[in-house]
């Protein structure tokens, strides 16, 4: 059975207005679902753009009507508390109820550094992110909520504007600790590698939800265009694991403004 | 390279054998992003020469 095939918009690429536009568009291409990443800052400067995701999810969900959209991931831990992430994607599940499903992971010091707190090691980040989903959760119960973990304060909030559902919680994981955090805590499991081992692992730690996997490609008329728009900075073909350690965007090729590809 | 990396250019085939991969490794759903300005070409592409090998 072929899997259910999404289209994977990239946030480091295009501005809202165009991630709207792809989204309608990926919509009418017959794409059941869409992903659409999180950051502050793109991969590579070279690649221009970075808008604030939950921006753009307001706009796709006034303009599609059957579109199922994920982020891809977003990380609820360090630049964004997890009660603001709680709050943002409960009032984009009121907007395209049912359509919508929160993806998280451990994040990248790419964008989370910003504001200047010490960058967590990998095995912190994913006990920040267990207790950011449990809070997550806990405020779309509704209700005045508290919360006093060992990352994390919520006193006395109450979310006012909740979906009817609850939006899924999917998780990434790219190692094997993250794919069984995924399995513990996670409504489905995430990777951006066909890496069946990995499935395996979410699967024995009990993860029953669904699997995504993404990837990237580039079409052209021609390969060595393709290979040329590929190769021109538009992705950092690095691991993963090395990725999440990048403290910043490459400094050497951003174009000026005015001759930036749109 | 780049091109080995990735699926590059105007050949439908390495990118139905990678959604074929993450099928084989357990994915219940497979997304596909286009890098580059070029994403209509690439969702007309995906319209008349991915989903009819699917």
């Amino acid at each position: 059975m072929t899997p259910t095939l999404g289209f994977f918009a990239s946030s480091e690429e295009h501005g809202a207005p165009r991630l709207v536009d792809l989204a309608v568009q990926a919509e009418q291409a017959g794409f059941e679902a869409a992903w659409i990443s999180d950051h502050f800052h793109p991969w590579t400067h070279a690649q221009g753009e970075s808008p604030f995701v939950w921006a753009a999810l307001g706009g796709i969900a006034a303009r599609t009507s059957t579109l199922r959209v994920h982020t891809a991931v977003t990380c609820p831990t360090v630049r964004i508390h997890p009660a603001i992430i709680a709050q943002a994607a409960a009032t984009v599940a009121t907007m395209m109820p049912g359509r919508f499903g929160l993806g998280v992971g451990t994040g990248e010091a790419l964008n989370e550094h910003i504001l200047g707190a010490a960058w967590p090691r990998a095995d912190i980040r994913l006990e920040m992110l267990e207790e950011a989903v449990e809070l997550i959760r806990l405020l779309w119960q509704g209700g005045q909520r508290s919360h006093r973990g060992r990352h994390y304060t919520v006193d006395t909030a109450t979310l006012y504007s909740l979906p009817d559902e609850a939006p899924p919680i999917h998780v990434s994981g790219f190692g094997p600790k993250a794919a069984e955090v995924a399995a513990r805590i996670g409504d489905g499991y995430v990777n951006v590698a066909p890496d069946k081992d990995l499935v395996q692992t979410y699967r024995d730690h009990g993860g029953k939800g669904t699997t995504m996997g993404g990837f990237k490609v580039c079409w052209a008329k021609e390969r060595e265009e393709a290979v040329k728009t590929a190769r021109c900075g538009l992705t950092r073909r690095c691991p993963a694991s090395s990725r999440s350690s990048c403290p910043r965007s490459t400094t050497s090729s951003r174009p000026a403004s005015s001759s930036r590809p749109r | 390279m780049i091109g080995e990396a990735l699926p590059c250019g105007p050949d439908p085939e390495p990118i139905v054998e990678q959604i074929r991969a993450f099928e084989a490794a357990g994915f219940d759903e497979v997304y596909v992003s286009q890098i580059g300005p070029e994403q209509e070409g690439f969702l007309a592409f995906w319209e008349d020469q991915i989903l009819p090998g699917l």
